[in-house]
């Protein structure tokens, strides 16, 4: 071979490997942009995040079950929380990026202030990674990259206030993960006399639930599936933790409601459903509303049709059966059932089309027709 | 935390400018690696008295106050000693090489012509490998839109991959000893069966059951399932040109032609038998099956009753084949537990029907088109609009579920419907057998840009149930010129209604962005836009007054429903959500045109967002597939780089104005790629004997020129002609640059110099086209309009002229 052709090719072979060194070099420059931001203060509504803890490893995140251990810089599973200086600092405090008022059924909450507003907040973040997220666009990203609000603790009181609102909801993304900015408005609240509501995944630690329940007046539970594999395809959680979840909010006395996405091909086995409600049946949860929902195609499940009508109708039945009291189907307009029975007389005691209540046979929370307790908390 | 990206950054990035001070001539090699020996020794040197003070302090226990920086820097000079270590490496990789090599004599494989092929058996296996490959390519990429959503990127991508992959078959086959033709062909027809199975097998590995792929999966996708076809494409190719050239003489260019002429029978083919006669799968195991067919009698000296069998059960796979439609098996695969009940392809795409627990579902396109029982959707669609006037008489539904929604307009005292569906499959599925109804509907089966500009109808209300413009095809329903033309077939106070996508609680920046190019858009034709926000985000435009107030309308009208009333809904909820979308809407946004379709772009965008942590790494690998490999071609082949780039931008741009025009992609996509083989085979088939530079210049400046006028006059000249006439002009268009790149191969390959052989030119030729599609559907044209870009192409081409000829001898 020719020296100069033999040269071609060896530099033809550098170029080559340049590019891909570069290529592999820039491989990691997520990572890399991070560590660049890492040394910057978390932003102006930095917080000192609750339940830390420094381990060998780094800092952990004690405050749900994913237990992140951080080191300088990283953030956390849930996009919301950033080791800053040794302490860990919540991104998400006092900078919600959405705030409306819903009425309080679409929550849902059937059995609590029936027909009454709640302002609802949430910043970015969640702990999970559902594949069907109907607020993927804030769920799946952090704070310091969606608009936010600046509307801190007192100003979320005042604005519910004007707003005529009986309550203040956690809500849309997953309030667990702004834990601190949760805690405070719903102290202030209280102190107000407004009501604070809780619309979460559930997938949170015992310590942290023990503390929020102090200040939650409701929840509303996302209870996702009844089976270990799918929760964890579904929404990459567990399961267990939710089940726990559930039994604290019930032993700390906060009205709790539960809700089953009923996810086509995925959680709609009529089995599974079975096994669920017969859970909450022995667990002491036959007073608490069940709400079945509608599944639609959403985020990356958007192949997947609806839930089947069907479906929906032979759940609610096998609630039923199993002895849950309060078994709801939401979703549907026009198919729902919707209207509360008195578990001891049968009749209809709330009326409801859509979120308005047309018919409100309770009065201090007992049926106007037999006079026996329907469990909720109604004026 | 150490620097390792930072480091190696600044490593790579110092590389290049030491690199590029020695291409321009500021010292010498010599001088360059001087200093890049003496980093390393420097780096090695610290590195190592770091380490050894380390293994002191570790042996001997050592109190060394400042331990934890020598650990520091131990490290961050060996990151440091890492990365200049590896351009030594590659400096001296070829003396590797040379010492692990069996025979030490390092060389490239002359093909020898083993199979005995004759010219005339060679002729026709270029044919039959053109015409696969194109058949194989147009099937898989029709169905790599339908699964990960029909992204111009995606097809960017795809073609891109297939040059790519094509590009490494060719440069594989200039050193392999593999010669025997007939092997080859085996292994190509293989080839295809493989890419079919990874296509299944990675949509299965990859995606959840309804789950559509992200970019990032599906660029994977599409780079692994389509390679074993398009390297062995490439791979084949080259060998037969070779072998062409040692059995008669015959030019590289003359093959070219060969192959081409095959991939234009392939293009027609397709465009013919997909129009409603084949479907996707169908026809693919069609093809496999006659490529098979083909090796096995042509090539291979069987005995009669052997070649007899081979016929007999050729002919009994395709009866079958044909009877069965096996594409209904396939769709399943895709679509798991929901269970497939039919299947079938039209010229505008595919529709599923499918089962699940008794509710019947149309996927159109792999995407849920329509679904039993949603009150929602079906009175959001219809009443946030309608409600708007105060006597809708004319009302046009423009695609949609005709079903559900003739049901809600019906409530209003409307004279006549006009449903406008440009699928005529999906329009006999959807007219609803019922008299009473169908007496007020007026089905067309039309494209709806066309008819629109062409009615002479005016309506009280028109309703678009068109998808977002999630690609460019759709895009055209959101653009200026298109509401213009929609404000034209409006009577006075005429209410229009569209819905770019989802109302949510909260909007991002890619969708805020997205929605005020659209809302500026609309703005210029309307006096005032509403959002209405419900399940879909409507945008109710009128020149009368608009209002989200909806409960009060109805109340007003006298309208019922079951979802859209007071008890689901309250006005100044609704008042809110709409005044907080006009808020955050930018009045500065570029507007959505035929020019800037940047409304897709920003739709793209949006779904990128979906997986944010995919974004850089999916970047990353297009920028290693594409446009790093553009860096090893050779100077003097940066001509033929650049002509096939701007051909292939071309060819994008081509098919954009083409679907502005006529609206229709998949049917005429392969007649546009048949009317470009044609050029290039009819450029390069001819028989060039001259190889002086003007032979060169020519064709090159002729080319820039006629970019830039196609690229200033082609959108107004078809705009203004019948279809028809718009097809011949763009076939035309799409020709003419064809047959002067085909030349411009055709005189490159003929030169006598070092990287002129086929293979290199090729290979060029690959490149350029893989960068041309990505380049131009994923930057030019999102970022600076049609007109620009293609002057751009026209741009580089002429600069690439001047650096391929300086210094280089034709």
């Amino acid at each position: 071979m020719k020296k100069e052709e033999f040269n071609a090719g060896k530099r033809e072979f550098v170029k080559k490997c340049f590019a891909l060194s570069s290529g592999i070099a820039l491989m990691p420059c997520n990572n890399y942009i991070e560590s660049y931001f890492a040394d910057q203060l978390p932003g102006i509504y930095k917080k000192e995040a609750m339940f830390q803890e420094e381990t060998a490893r780094g800092i952990m995140c004690r405050i749900c079950p994913n237990e992140c251990v951080l080191k300088e810089g990283e953030i956390s599973k849930c996009n919301n929380r950033k080791v800053y200086k040794s302490r860990l600092y919540t991104m998400a405090y006092g900078n919600p990026c959405t705030a409306n008022i819903d009425p309080v059924e679409k929550k849902p909450l059937y059995h609590f202030y029936p027909g009454s507003r709640a302002y609802s907040i949430a910043t970015a973040g969640c702990n999970l990674v559902c594949l069907n997220c109907q607020n993927w666009s804030i769920s799946q990203t952090s704070p310091d990259k969606t608009q936010n609000f600046s509307l801190p603790p007192e100003q979320v009181v005042n604005e519910a206030v004007k707003a005529k609102c009986r309550s203040i909801a956690y809500t849309y993304s997953e309030p667990v993960t702004f834990f601190e900015y949760t805690f405070d408005t719903a102290t202030l609240a209280r102190k107000e006399g407004i009501k604070n509501i809780m619309k979460s995944n559930g997938y949170i630690n015992e310590e942290p639930l023990r503390k929020i329940c102090t200040v939650i007046d409701a929840a509303n539970i996302d209870l996702k599936a009844f089976s270990e594999s799918v929760y964890l395809k579904l929404s990459g959680g567990k399961l267990k933790p939710v089940l726990d979840t559930l039994k604290i909010y019930k032993e700390m006395g906060v009205w709790l409601e539960i809700t089953n996405l009923v996810v086509s091909s995925w959680t709609d086995k009529l089995e599974e459903i079975k096994k669920m409600c017969g859970w909450l049946a022995a667990n002491g949860f036959t007073n608490n509303p069940l709400h079945f929902s509608r599944f639609y195609p959403l985020y990356k499940l958007d192949q997947l049709p609806p839930t089947p009508l069907d479906i929906l109708l032979k759940a609610a039945d096998i609630a039923a059966s199993e002895g849950l009291k309060y078994v709801y189907i939401g979703n549907t307009p026009g198919n729902e059932a919707a209207d509360t029975r008195c578990p001891s007389c049968g009749k209809t005691v709330v009326r409801r089309q859509g979120y308005s209540i047309l018919l409100n046979n309770i009065a201090d929370g007992k049926c106007l027709f037999c006079g026996k307790k329907v469990d909720g908390v109604w004026s | 935390m150490y620097h390792v990206v930072s480091t190696g950054i600044a490593s790579i990035i110092l590389y290049l400018i030491s690199y590029v001070l020695f291409v321009s001539g500021f010292y010498s090699i010599q001088d360059h690696r001087r200093f890049w020996n003496a980093l390393l020794a420097l780096t090695f040197i610290l590195t190592l008295a770091a380490g050894l003070l380390l293994a002191l302090q570790i042996t001997y226990k050592w109190n060394i106050s400042f331990i934890k920086t020598v650990l520091k820097w131990h490290v961050e000079c060996g990151i440091g000693m890492a990365f200049t270590g590896i351009f030594h490496f590659v400096w001296h990789i070829s003396y590797f090489g040379y010492l692990f090599k069996k025979d030490r004599n390092i060389k490239i494989a002359e093909i020898k012509n083993v199979t005995g092929l004759t010219i005339r058996q060679l002729r026709f296996n270029l044919l039959i490998i053109g015409f696969t490959s194109t058949t194989v390519q147009l099937l898989l990429i029709r169905e790599m839109m339908t699964l990960a959503g029909g992204y111009e990127l995606i097809a960017g991508t795809f073609l891109g991959s297939w040059i790519f992959g094509s590009a490494i078959g060719t440069s594989a086959a200039r050193k392999s000893d593999l010669n025997d033709i007939k092997k080859i062909n085996i292994y190509f027809a293989g080839s295809v069966l493989l890419s079919l199975l990874f296509i299944i097998l990675l949509t299965r590995v990859f995606l959840n059951p309804g789950e559509t792929p992200s970019f990032l999966i599906s660029i994977i996708i599409t780079l692994i399932s389509i390679f074993p076809v398009t390297f062995l494409s490439g791979f084949t190719f080259l060998k037969l040109i070779t072998s062409g050239k040692q059995i008669s003489s015959q030019s590289a260019g003359r093959s070219f032609s060969y192959e081409t002429t095959g991939s234009i029978i392939g293009g027609i083919l397709v465009s013919l038998l997909l129009g409603g006669l084949l479907n996707t799968y169908q026809l693919l195991i069609l093809v496999i099956i006659l490529n098979i067919t083909y090796i096995l009698i042509f090539l291979f000296n069987l005995s009669k009753p052997v070649r007899f069998t081979v016929l007999g059960l050729a002919v009994l796979i395709i009866v079958i084949d044909l009877s069965i439609n096996p594409d209904r098996y396939f769709r399943q695969l895709f679509l798991g537990n929901i269970n497939v009940l039919e299947t079938f392809d039209t010229p505008y795409g595919n529709i599923t029907t499918a089962e699940y627990s008794g509710e019947r579902n149309i996927y159109y396109n792999q995407r849920l088109q329509s679904y039993r029982n949603d009150e929602m959707e079906r009175e959001e669609n219809i009443h946030y609009a309608m409600l708007q006037h105060d006597n809708p008489k004319n009302v046009l539904l423009i695609s949609g579920d005709i079903r559900s929604n003739l049901k809600e307009v019906l409530k209003y005292d409307v004279d006549r419907i006009v449903f406008l569906e440009r699928d005529p499959t999906l329009l006999r599925m959807d007219i609803v057998k019922n008299d009473s109804l169908t007496k007020k509907l007026e089905p067309i089966n039309d494209d709806p840009l066309i008819y629109i500009n062409r009615t002479e109808k005016q309506f009280d209300v028109i309703l678009q149930f068109l998808p977002p413009p999630t690609t460019l095809q759709l895009n055209r329903f959101y653009t200026s010129e298109y509401f213009a033309a929609v404000r034209k077939a409006l009577k006075n106070n005429g209410v229009f209604m569209c819905s770019p996508g989802s109302g949510e609680d909260y909007y991002s920046k890619e969708s805020i962005i997205l929605y005020s190019s659209i809302v500026n858009s609309l703005k210029i034709h309307f006096k005032n836009v509403v959002p209405v926000v419900g399940n879909k985000l409507y945008f109710i435009s009128s020149d009368g007054d608009v209002t989200s107030s909806i409960c009060r309308l109805l109340k007003e009208r006298g309208i019922k429903n079951t979802y859209v009333n007071s008890d689901y809904l309250a006005d100044d909820l609704m008042n809110k959500k709409s005044n907080d979308v006009m808020a955050i809407i930018n009045p500065a946004a570029q507007k959505n045109t035929a020019e800037f379709p940047v409304a897709c772009f920003h739709y793209q965008s949006y779904n990128l967002s979906k997986n944010s942590n995919e974004r850089i790494p999916a970047i990353i690998i297009l920028i290693i597939i594409f446009i790093i490999p553009a860096f090893s071609v050779k100077r003097r082949n940066f001509i033929m780089f650049s002509s096939a780039a701007a051909l292939a931008g071309f060819e994008i741009i081509a098919l954009l104005i083409l679907q502005s025009v006529i609206g229709n992609m998949y049917l005429l996509t392969g007649i546009i790629i048949a009317s470009l083989m044609s050029g290039l085979a009819t450029g390069s088939y001819s028989d060039m004997k001259s190889r002086k530079l003007i032979s060169i210049i020519f064709p090159v400046v002729f080319l820039a020129l006629f970019y830039i006028g196609e690229g200033h006059f082609l959108m107004n000249i078809v705009s203004s002609t019948s279809k028809y006439l718009a097809l011949i002009i763009i076939l035309i268009s799409v020709f003419i640059p064809a047959v002067f790149t085909g030349r411009l191969f055709n005189v490159l390959t003929r030169s006598t110099e070092p990287f002129s052989d086929p293979a290199s030119v090729y290979n060029a030729d690959l490149k350029g086209s893989a960068v041309g599609f990505v380049v131009t559907s994923g930057y030019l044209i999102p970022s600076m309009g049609i007109s620009s870009a293609i002057t751009v192409l026209s741009v580089f081409i002429v600069l690439t002229l001047l650096v391929g000829i300086i210094g280089n001898k034709y």
